[in-house]
């Protein structure tokens, strides 16, 4: 029952707010994301190369990944954020330091579940978000919340005219979202205006 | 079709969108997400990914971005976003009538059950009016359960299909 009312919570939450990303990324029209384990292993092969990039000494990622190992990344990460608080691309490397930290810990938690049992597929979504977004730089985020507030950031150098196409684009996503979430709001509406009318013409 | 368990991860087809409220329905059921895929060449690619929850991601390569860049595969991939969009709008107003005829009962069940135990019309009407934001955000909640056990009802079917093939 706690289980249930869990997983109930869960998609609760899921549906307070809607968040879309546009990212540049190399490489992605060769895979796609396979089992979790090999998933798991991408993603902490990804976060050791960008923290060795930045300055910090990793090991080799172990075959297959542990999630005491996943602890070690996020724990790294925090170190490379702590140690950039002053260098030029601070805002950029604590971006991606957060990421990697929050993203680490959050798969070592899920670890068991993701890898030892059948995995929930709202276990799976999560899995697969981290694993897309990798260590890419999100050059356009669009959160909308259910009270209609919406929050919007474009990196700078994406900015102008001459990515207005990849602003269309995602534009497009937003609407896409918001397409999918009004589906939900549809069936609401359509639930208790039968309900109201049911009653009232009594 | 494979799912996010299977052992080896297979290169995507060459292109994929979703043309029919069915095969949506059937993204979201096998895979948890909905993808949306234009590419030209090898390596260049725009890929949009809708996931169950709502949320959205879209990657494009960065040759899609070059001076030179292929700027036709952003349009047809901003085509193929927008048809799938009109497919979902679309979608959930031919949802809409199947879900008021399901309402429907579900009102008269409760109406009659609520005057054989004796309440009122008026107080029937005063208990709607007070859950109903709370029931909002159940409906859309059991609606995104159903899609979910929709999901794992057809990832255990392909597993079995899978099992019983594999023994042939």
């Amino acid at each position: 029952m706690a289980r249930f009312a869990d997983r109930f919570g869960d998609i609760v939450r899921g549906l307070i707010s809607l968040e879309v990303n546009t990212i540049i990324k190399n490489g992605m029209s060769a895979t796609r994301m396979g089992a979790p384990d090999a998933a798991l292993s991408e993603i902490a092969a990804r976060y050791a190369t960008w923290l060795q990039s930045n300055g910090c000494v990793c090991d080799v990622v172990p075959d297959p990944v542990t999630p005491r190992y996943l602890d070690t990344l996020a724990a790294k990460a925090e170190q490379v954020k702590a140690t950039h608080l002053d260098s030029a691309d601070s805002e950029e490397v604590a971006i991606m330091a957060t990421r990697i930290a929050r993203s680490a810990r959050h798969l070592s938690t899920l670890f068991d579940k993701l890898t030892k049992t059948d995995p929930e597929p709202s276990e799976l979504v999560q899995l697969r978000k981290i694993w897309e977004l990798g260590t890419e730089r999100v050059v356009m985020q669009t959160v909308l919340w259910i009270d209609g507030d919406a929050t919007q950031r474009i990196h700078p150098a994406y900015a102008d005219q001459a990515h207005q196409q990849l602003l269309a684009i995602h534009s497009a996503s937003v609407t896409m979202s918001l397409n999918y979430w009004k589906s939900l709001g549809d069936l609401i509406v359509s639930v208790f205006s039968t309900a109201w009318e049911k009653l009232t013409t009594k | 079709m494979m799912l996010p368990g299977d052992p080896v991860a297979a290169p995507w087809p060459r292109e994929q969108a979703p043309t029919t409220l069915a095969q949506i329905v059937a993204a979201f059921a096998v895979h948890g997400a909905l993808i949306v895929s234009t590419r030209v060449g090898d390596d260049v690619e725009a890929r949009t990914i809708v996931h169950l929850d709502g949320d959205v991601t879209t990657m494009i390569s960065p040759t899609c971005l070059s001076e030179s860049g292929p700027k036709e595969l952003l349009r047809r991939h901003e085509a193929a976003m927008r048809n799938v969009g009109a497919l979902l709008r679309n979608g959930a107003a031919s949802a809409t009538i199947r879900t008021t005829l399901v309402a429907a009962v579900v009102v008269v069940t409760s109406t009659i059950v609520d005057l054989v135990v004796g309440h009122s019309r008026a107080h029937v009407l005063a208990v709607l009016g007070s859950v109903t934001s709370v029931s909002v955000l159940a409906v859309s909640a059991m609606w995104k359960l159903s899609v979910w056990i929709l999901m794992r009802r057809a990832r255990r079917e392909i597993v079995r299909l899978r099992g019983v093939a594999s023994s042939m």
